[in-house]
């Protein structure tokens, strides 16, 4: 009897230390399986910052194991780290994988604004589809983007007829986005034989709302309206935000982005009214005239702040940041030192 | 007879388990001293590695940090603004925190002038619209930590060359650009 529960007392000790030891190993692999993950995370601000040394760049992170990633409306959270950033970043809620890729393009309305950040991995996949109207603009567009983005663009004929085919190419992907750029709507039999042959698909579209010029024929596209999966619409500007709703998983990140895009719109117009109030006092005498600019940089930061409220006046903020552009153009360079 | 027997019995018994609790108890002292350099070890690598990480990042950032819409100019190659720097210099804390606030390590950037070489030394903030600008004045101080922030911590100080752009004067000058990052 002593022998059998000195037996199990031992076996009873033995068992603690195993799972200790056991358990102390599955936190050690844990934690260098995470390591990348956190040190991403905790030095993501950092990391999108080295990015935007350049125009446009693309950087993949391998994390060498499965990483889950949430991104939601600025808050960017792993298994064990929570951490928010002050950047624009269009991503999917949640990315799992072994990889991300970040890339990265500076959006300008009229001026360098800020970079803006596209975050994905390789089971998300984005397609845009163009009709007759827009074929030209979808075109210059993906000349522009094709060597950092991995973006496919289809017809709206050619994805009607061959979406079984176009449907493989996708299989086993957690979210394929088809965004329209037209200005009719979805038919309801594309997208049905899409969904048919890629289950995961998800639909938007975008109606140019800019005004044509003789010196650029796309211009109707560059601003305009954007229609989410759910009937839920918000205002894009420039391709930039374009590109974003379809790295987007709703429209209240997008809306998010959009007023952080406005944020920065209105600082930066600060900046440059600054300046121009500091060029007009320097070059007082010299037949410079920085007034315009002053007064036309005070009504974008206040449309910037007009544009956060919801009830925007896209073709007024258009027409003003045509308008700066124009000045700027017009009267300085030369004698009179330009403002941007 | 029995019962005296089975007393003796029982008190080997219990000194059996006295010196099987004391071996237990010595294996988690061991244990438990290894686990405390163990941890200790760790600490110290952890701290290395963001010190390690920290001045990395920041060598990298600085290039980053010189191209900012906020103060870079137009030019082809890099430059900084001097009036967009003014501006930017006189935003509110917060407003530049959005801006060049890092998670991983606090750091201090300050803009100098080195060619023309300043006649008179100082904050340039105000001082653009005189004619004798650039020589009345020679820094800029871009970001700053709050002092509570980095009380007791040892900054290290990481510069390089950037070109500066008055565009006052439609002059170009050479400058530094130095980073002071506190990592401990």
């Amino acid at each position: 009897m002593e022998a059998i529960f000195k037996y199990i007392f031992t076996m009873l000790v033995g068992a603690m230390f195993l799972i200790f030891f056991i358990g102390f190993a599955y936190k050690q692999v844990d934690r260098a399986e995470t390591t990348d993950a956190l040190v991403l995370i905790r030095g993501f601000d950092d990391y999108l910052l080295l990015l935007t040394a350049n125009e446009e760049a693309k950087d993949v992170k391998d994390f060498s194991s499965v990483t889950t990633i949430g991104f939601n409306e600025g808050k960017i959270t792993s298994r064990t780290e929570k951490t928010s950033t002050n950047r624009i970043v269009y991503a999917p809620k949640t990315l799992t994988g072994k990889k991300i890729t970040a890339r990265t393009m500076k959006w300008a309305f009229p001026y360098p604004i800020d970079s803006f950040f596209y975050i994905t991995n390789e089971k998300y996949k984005q397609v845009i589809v163009y009709d007759d109207k827009s074929r030209d603009f979808v075109m210059e567009l993906m000349e522009d983007i094709n060597t950092t983005f991995d973006i496919k663009a289809f017809s709206k004929t050619d994805l009607s007829a061959k979406a079984t085919a176009i449907g493989n190419t996708y299989q086993g992907m957690a979210r394929v986005t088809f965004l329209l750029i037209s200005d009719d709507k979805w038919e309801t039999a594309t997208k049905n034989k899409v969904k048919a042959a890629i289950p995961k698909a998800v639909f938007i579209s975008a109606i140019g709302q800019g005004e044509e010029t003789g010196e650029d024929e796309n211009a109707k596209w560059r601003p305009g309206e954007i229609t989410f999966g759910d009937g839920e619409k918000a205002d894009y500007i420039g391709k930039e935000m374009l590109i974003g709703a379809l790295y987007t998983e709703d429209i209240a990140n997008y809306e998010f982005n959009f007023k952080r895009a406005m944020d920065r719109l209105s600082a930066i117009s600060d900046i440059y009214k600054k300046k121009a109030e500091l060029l007009d006092q320097a070059m007082l005498g010299s037949g410079c005239d920085y007034t315009g600019i002053i007064g036309i940089s005070e009504m974008i930061n206040t449309l910037g702040e007009y544009g956060r409220e919801g009830g925007r006046n896209m073709e007024q903020m258009i027409s003003i940041s045509a308008n700066i552009e124009r000045i700027n153009k017009r009267e300085f360079g030369g004698e009179c030192p330009a403002v941007f | 007879m029995k019962g005296k027997k089975g007393f003796i019995h029982n008190k080997k018994g219990v000194i059996e388990m006295m010196e099987t609790f004391m071996i237990i108890f010595v294996i988690f002292i061991l244990m438990g001293i290894g686990m405390f350099f163990y941890f200790r070890a760790s600490v110290s690598e952890s701290k290395d590695v963001h010190r390690e990480v920290c001045l990395t990042q920041t060598t990298e950032l600085i290039s980053a940090i010189a191209k900012l819409t906020d103060i870079n100019c137009k030019d082809k190659h890099p430059c900084i603004d001097t009036a967009k720097l003014e501006a930017f210099a006189l935003k509110s804390p917060a407003e530049k925190s959005a801006v060049l606030e890092s998670t991983v390590c606090r750091k201090n950037i300050t803009i100098e002038q080195i060619y023309p070489a300043p006649d008179e030394k100082g904050s340039c903030v105000g001082k653009q619209a005189s004619p004798d600008f650039p020589k009345n004045c020679n820094t800029w101080q871009v970001f700053s930590v709050k002092a509570s922030d980095v009380k007791g911590k040892a900054g290290e100080a990481i510069a390089i060359p950037i070109t500066l752009y008055y565009p006052t004067k439609d002059e170009y000058g050479m400058g530094k650009m130095v980073i002071t990052v506190y990592t401990n």
